[in-house]
């Protein structure tokens, strides 16, 4: 009894200690859950299957598109807060692959520039660290970087440079780690970004 | 707070005869159940949460790191953070994989001209590319899609069930690591066998979405 006792103080302790007006990202994480919750179930309004279908009954495509910024800014927040902690980028990272596909006609090269930039730093962070979650940073990485390179091959193929290419080196290394690591849902996304990815690879090659 | 409940809630939730265990959970977690203290101490950490505003709860725990953000994503979402079953296709990806599939790119290549490209064309193409991704069965992709050669059909449902069985194999190996005693190893190995026997069954998006599988896959989260 007095170890359970003891316990608990140590647990109000630690509460006491931590709650401090030093750390205020902590406090604004349930309106991160919270946000990151209601995105996705405006998703799944919309979503059959592995299929976006804005025809949906009970699909709101505006409402849709609203809560995933919101469930972006939210997380972006906490990655401004404290790059080093992986706490928000996973949020993030989610949440855009879903903006590619509801709002792709509106995207530019510079936003899936900022995006891949903010996967790679996750993958990286996480790399050096052997964080545990290593293995979806390098899947959303992989993602990403093929969907930018992808862009690119189709809308401004004057960037796919030799720099580049070490970049999207990088993505098909990530994606090899964490191949069939992965869910089989995600593993098959994965493999067809590896496959997109060496393709690209493989025409900035011919190019020099 | 309300300090005299939560220390009544945790004396009542240390009672030793309220650690009573359902045997059949015990065949399925062995390592975790068989340790009373690891009972208790959850058991009174449920106490003290009950009694603690999450706000107060969050700070400590994002305190441990990554560790601590999971954990809090258990207790704020009580479930694993996972969401997303089927991630998203994303468009420019899509438009390239057709492209560089001769197959696809000779039946389909007319939507991914830039003249052509459009939702309404990413909507199409979409729904034949996860169906070629994710299906398994053969005839039913054949019915499906008539147009396409049927070696190639072949090809797709083999490898979508080699990709479902490399991951399950992936699962057998990390589950023989805390399968230490012999009936557990039993068990789980038949749960597989069965899992691996409705590969070639799983026809259609519904076996991916039932609760069994869901189960399923929740449970071998839990032993791992």
């Amino acid at each position: 009894m007095r170890k359970i006792f003891s316990l608990f103080l140590l647990v109000v302790g630690l509460v006491s200690a931590c709650a401090s007006p030093k750390l205020p990202t902590p406090f604004a994480m349930p309106n991160l859950v919270k946000a990151n919750e209601e995105a996705l179930l405006a998703w799944n309004a919309c979503a059959m299957g592995p299929n976006y279908w804005p025809g949906k009954a009970g699909c709101d495509v505006e409402l849709l598109k609203q809560k995933n910024e919101k469930a972006q800014a939210a997380a972006y927040e906490f990655i401004r807060g404290d790059p080093a902690q992986p706490q928000g980028f996973d949020i993030y990272l989610e949440q855009v692959l879903i903006s590619f596909r509801i709002k792709h006609e509106h995207l530019t090269g510079n936003d899936f520039i900022e995006k891949e930039r903010i996967a790679e730093q996750f993958f990286e962070t996480q790399q050096a660290t052997s964080g545990r979650s290593l293995i979806n940073a390098s899947y959303l990485f992989t993602l990403i970087a093929a969907e930018g390179a992808s862009y690119q091959f189709y809308n401004d193929r004057s960037a796919l440079t030799i720099e580049r290419r070490a970049t999207l080196l990088k993505a098909i290394n990530a994606g090899a780690g964490a191949f069939n690591l992965v869910t089989p849902e995600r593993n098959r996304r994965l493999r067809d970004a590896l496959q997109v990815l060496e393709f690209i690879v493989q025409y900035i090659n011919s190019t020099l | 707070m309300d300090w005299l409940g939560a220390a009544l809630a945790i004396v009542k939730a240390t009672r030793k005869d309220k650690l009573h265990v359902d045997p059949k959970y015990i065949v399925i977690k062995p390592r975790v159940l068989s340790d009373q203290n690891i009972l208790r101490g959850s058991a009174a950490l449920r106490a003290v949460l009950a009694f603690i505003p999450p706000a107060a709860v969050a700070a400590p725990v994002l305190g441990l790191g990554e560790v601590g953000f999971n954990l809090w994503k258990r207790i704020a979402l009580s479930k694993e953070f996972d969401h997303l079953k089927y991630p998203p296709i994303t468009p420019n990806v899509l438009r390239l994989s057709i492209d560089i599939d001769p197959e696809l790119k000779k039946h389909y290549g007319q939507l991914t001209l830039g003249h052509n490209w459009n939702e309404e064309a990413i909507s199409e193409l979409e729904k034949v590319y996860n169906d070629l991704s994710y299906l398994t069965d053969f005839e039913l992709l054949k019915a499906k899609y008539s147009n396409l050669d049927v070696g190639y059909l072949e090809g797709r449902a083999n490898k979508n069930r080699q990709i479902l069985q490399t991951n399950v194999k992936t699962l057998e190996q990390e589950l023989e690591k805390v399968a230490l005693v012999p009936e557990v190893d039993q068990n789980i190995r038949e749960a597989l066998e069965f899992v691996k026997n409705i590969f070639p069954a799983m026809n259609d998006w519904a076996m991916f979405n039932s609760e069994a599988f869901d189960e399923f896959v929740e449970l071998i989260d839990t032993i791992v």
